[in-house]
């Protein structure tokens, strides 16, 4: 007899509503009364009857359990996962250990990144209304092309007196000067601070980063005021009463008497705008400071601040167009203006303040953020929190056929997938749970043992929620990324293959991804190492290449530009009558330095005219011999600056057209004193005064008689006691401003800052990827030595050596490392043309550059594996061959 | 737990139960329900008396064979349990008992 099946309709929704328990029975059931049913009412009949048993079966002994009863559920399995985890990673203590130590490597790395970028980026975001705020800075173009951060003193009171669109304007002046006390009895030294600033109320409206706690802002108007932030007020008073403060005396310079009417208290939140003492706008205006800060329109300053908070965003187009107007009308007011270059001001929106390093952003604030550092840190931090998760998804599938038996004989007993998984991932959750909190401490230290290149302020935020709930991601992320895989291929053995008792031999799945990841992490090491090689090779040639001229054993000291030249005579006496100086000498422009006068000049022949930009210096007599510069043609400058004599280097020389120097000696050109009126004297060999970045470009030296940059050269014993000499005569003379001798080589060692920093991040960036990928390494040797130990045991009775041993171990991973380091040549390449492009002159890249950074890998690969292999390729066989 | 006591629908449920020994499984119980008792009794309420009694342990219960009129899928199979025996002996006497002391002159007026 057949039997017809009942609809399928009712008996999906019977099945998706029913427990498992009693659905067998259920359906029978079901089964057996449709059947009578048909025969006894036909089919039709039968189903509409068969629906209706299944609706009316919707009841309390045929549904699902409750919800309160699977959370219980769920709970049961957790605990019990949990303690199965847990003997597990106390079994595997080595395994284990490897796990938690590489990923909280790693997850520490990305947590220190993160940390710098997020503390880059956070400037400025508390400022209210930062989208409507602008500086407005200079831009030069012409003979001098450049930016200057600020602008000529009569811009900030121009545009608040003739742009419509401002809800606020602030016009300041930064300033550093000594400060001192003046309490009842005498006064006080309070040394020398550097975060001054002259300011209008209206600084407080446009920076909205301050809160009142004492005084008002109004008294900014009246000359001899002053505002204090809490800080420096209670630096200065040592009370955090604060109304006991105002109308305190305070000395500035000397001379400069203000009283305190104000105190505000700054946000935590990080800003450039760091000023700790606003003294009143008038006050300028009332002293003798008027001289030194309101000049006309033809001197910009980065002194000169102006910012403006606009009423409307879309009120840029105004002011862009105001700033166009303001142009016209400095140059018509600029009485110094001889039409060599263009002036003109542009509007820079605040957030960008702290990452445009052309423009810079206070005198007194470290220069701003490098956006392309930020973008390779951030990478960077990513690969290494990548290469810590392939390491524990390669550790985590060796360790799979450990667990083999294990998840047979769960299947058997009718374990389901999703528990089985729910099984592992639990303990890769601990891991991971574990090595995130481990993570903490490590970024917290790591963060401070580099403290010297961070920028200062910086730690780990705790009080932040967004850390939290940042670290919170990580941690679900990573343990889904690290543990899913793993444990899905785990949970999918075929429970016959598992509980066969040769699965240890057998390859149970994963194999091919786990070469992979091994083969990705190598990679990532390779080319770190790759790179940290090429950056250091690059900085060394640089920094060792023959620039030209002596650098070493210079010492330069700048006088202060205002200063009466009388005053460096005494200084220049005092070198005279010390042994210990071999020789000095004055300069306006020292031959290299990060500042540059570029000029244009007319160059006329026969039959053509053309114009030139070219450097220019300013230098005294003896300044070849004394840097060691050589002449190819021509004699020295005579010492008279009305003469229109100039010396040049090869550049100019190539530039005018000419092909040998001793030509060009006579030639004339015009510089400013009008046609065919100046002179090349002497040609002196082409040196490198700009950073190898650059090309030597055409260079012109003139004569001048004073200058403020003396250098002078002495023994390396000596540097201590020709500064301590000088000291006392400096500090007499020029009281408001500190010694600052600088080394020569010092300041061209500066010219690849950026370089260095990038250097030194990558090599910390190598020597944790390299330490992550040869923990991972070591943990998978461990294990195919463990796989192997009757293998092992075979050979060696069959009269294997250790080495043969050793090279059939290790044969696996230098496959993999060196198919690494091939796919790493090609990457690398790309990248070293990309990185030469910075520069003007490059060292090409030694093949044994490339061999050097395989071997690294190779070598280091080999130690972290090798004491394994030679263990247990010493091991005697019997122990081996009587595993079992 | 309302203790021991069966409901009416109960004690028929277990008392089929008997009846069929070895072959009590839902369906069985339905059709000699009707055929004792001419009730319509729907499958639904059977189900839920036996599970309801099981979980009373007045029933036991195994999974019975496999067979093809049930599109391969095994029946659950009720026998008495102890306390059901207990269960049905003591609602049985409780009945007779009072039925007993029932005087025959309440029912002369009938006649």
């Amino acid at each position: 007899m057949s039997y017809q099946d009942p609809p399928k309709l009712p008996l999906k929704l019977f099945r998706w509503f029913c427990t498992e328990e009693r659905l067998e029975e259920l359906e029978g059931d079901l089964f057996e009364v449709y059947q009578d049913l048909v025969e006894a009412k036909g089919s039709a009949i039968a189903s509409i009857i068969y629906w209706w048993m299944v609706i009316s079966s919707f009841r309390s002994f045929a549904l699902k359990s409750t919800n309160r009863n699977k959370s219980l559920k769920i709970m049961t399995h957790f605990k019990h996962n949990f303690k199965i985890a847990w003997r597990n990673l106390l079994k595997h203590k080595t395994t284990s250990a490897i796990n938690l130590l590489g990923l909280s490597i790693g997850i520490a790395t990305f947590l220190g990144i993160i940390t710098i970028v997020r503390y880059e980026l956070s400037f400025h975001k508390h400022i209210p209304n930062a989208d409507r705020v602008y500086r407005i800075y200079t831009s030069f173009s012409g003979a001098y092309n450049g930016t200057n951060s600020g602008v000529a003193a009569p811009l900030g009171p121009y545009v608040e007196e003739h742009f419509q669109h401002l809800e606020a304007i602030a016009y300041f002046k930064t300033w550093s000067s000594k400060v001192k006390l003046q309490t009842e009895q005498d006064i006080k030294e309070m040394g020398k601070e550097r975060k001054l600033t002259f300011a209008t109320p209206g600084y407080f409206d446009v920076i909205q980063q301050y809160q009142w706690v004492a005084g008002n802002k109004e008294s900014l108007n009246q000359p001899h005021t002053v505002v204090l932030t809490d800080e420096q007020a209670y630096k200065y008073f040592g009370t955090k009463n604060w109304s006991n403060i105002l109308n305190k005396e305070l000395i500035y310079s000397d001379s400069l008497r203000v009283d305190v009417t104000g105190i505000v208290k700054q946000n935590e939140a990080n800003s450039n705008f760091n000023f700790t003492d606003f003294i009143s706008f008038p006050t300028i205006e009332a002293t003798w400071l008027k001289d030194k800060f309101n000049q006309g329109w033809g001197s910009t300053s980065s002194a000169s601040q102006v910012f403006l908070l606009l009423n409307k965003k879309e009120d840029i187009t105004q002011l862009n167009n105001f700033l166009t107007e303001v142009d016209k009308h400095a140059k018509s007011l600029d009485e110094d203006d001889d039409g060599s270059w263009i002036t003109s001001y542009k509007a820079q929106p605040l957030p960008k303040l702290h990452f445009d390093t052309s423009i810079g952003t206070f005198n007194s604030e470290r220069s701003p953020a490098h956006r392309k550092t930020l973008i390779i840190l951030g990478v960077v931090g990513f690969v290494i929190l990548l290469i810590a998760i392939f390491n524990f998804i390669n550790l985590e599938t060796a360790q799979s056929t450990m667990k083999s038996k294990e998840v047979g004989v769960r299947k058997v007993l009718g374990s389901a997938k999703s528990l089985l998984l729910g099984r592992f991932l639990t303990e890769s959750g601990i891991i991971t749970i574990a090595s995130t909190f481990l993570a903490i401490p490590i970024a917290h230290f790591g963060l401070k043992y580099f403290a010297d290149f961070l920028p200062p302020k910086l730690t780990v935020d705790y009080s932040n929620p967004v850390f939290w709930i940042s670290l919170i991601v990580i941690m679900a992320v990573v343990s889904i990324l690290a543990g899913l895989y793993p444990s899905w291929v785990i949970a999918s053995f075929k429970p016959i293959n598992a509980l066969k008792s040769n699965t240890s031999n057998q390859k149970l799945g994963g194999v091919f991804v786990r070469k992979a990841l091994i083969l990705l992490q190598f990679l990532f090491s390779q080319l770190l190492i790759f790179v940290t090689l090429i950056i250091s090779w690059q900085i060394s040639y640089m920094l060792d290449k023959e620039l030209g001229f002596t650098n070493e054993g210079i010492m330069t000291v700048s006088t202060p530009y205002y200063e009466d030249v009388a005053k460096q005579k005494i200084l220049l006496n005092k070198l005279d009558e010390m042994p210990e100086v071999k020789d000095y000498i004055v300069q306006g422009e020292l031959p290299a330095e990060f500042g540059m006068m570029t000029t244009t000049i007319n160059f006329k022949t026969d039959t053509s005219e053309s114009a030139h930009s070219v450097h220019m210096k300013n230098i005294q007599k003896g300044y070849f011999e004394f840097y060691d510069i050589d002449f190819v043609a021509g004699n020295q400058l005579i010492p008279n600056d009305t003469l229109n004599h100039y010396i040049v280097n090869e550049s100019f020389v190539k530039k005018m057209g000419i092909k040998d120097p001793a030509d060009a000696i006579g030639k004339a050109f015009d510089f400013d004193r009008g046609a065919n009126h100046d002179f090349v004297v002497g040609v002196i060999k082409d040196y490198h005064f700009q950073s190898l970045h650059h090309q030597i470009e055409p260079m012109m030296f003139s004569f001048k008689d004073d200058g403020e940059t003396i250098s002078f050269k002495a023994s390396k014993d000596n540097i201590q006691t020709v500064i301590d000499k000088i000291t006392p005569t400096w500090n007499e003379l020029y009281p408001d401003e500190p010694l600052e001798v600088k080394f020569m080589d010092d300041t061209i060692r500066r010219f690849y800052e950026t370089e260095r920093q990038t250097s030194k991040l990558t090599s910390i960036a190598t020597v944790v990827a390299i330490l992550i990928s040869c923990l991972g390494l070591f943990g998978l040797i461990s294990f195919t030595i463990v796989r192997k130990t009757k293998e092992i045991g075979i050979r060696k009775v069959l009269g294997a050596n250790t080495f043969q041993l050793s090279t059939i171990l290790t044969k696996e991973f230098l496959i993999l490392i060196g198919m690494a380091f091939l796919i790493s040549l090609p990457i690398t390449f790309f990248f070293n043309q990309k990185f030469e492009e910075n520069f003007a002159y490059n060292a090409p890249i030694a093949w044994w550059l490339y061999a050097l950074g395989g071997l690294v890998s190779i070598s280091i690969a080999l130690v972290s594996i090798g004491l394994k292999i030679i263990k247990a390729s010493k091991s005697n066989p019997v122990n081996s061959l009587r595993y079992e | 737990m309302k203790g021991t006591n069966l409901g009416e629908f109960e004690e028929l449920i277990l008392l089929t139960v008997g009846i069929l020994y070895d072959n009590a499984y839902s369906v069985a119980i339905q059709k000699e329900l009707n055929k004792q008792t001419g009730r319509k009794v729907t499958l639904s309420s059977v189900h839920a008396a036996v599970y309801r009694l099981e979980e009373k342990g007045l029933l036991n219960s195994r999974m019975g064979e496999m067979t093809s009129e049930r599109g391969g899928k095994r029946k659950r199979i009720f026998t008495i349990s102890q306390s059901g025996k207990v269960a049905l002996d003591k609602a049985n006497d409780i009945r007779n008992r009072l039925r007993d002391q029932i005087p025959t002159i309440a029912f002369d007026h009938l006649s």
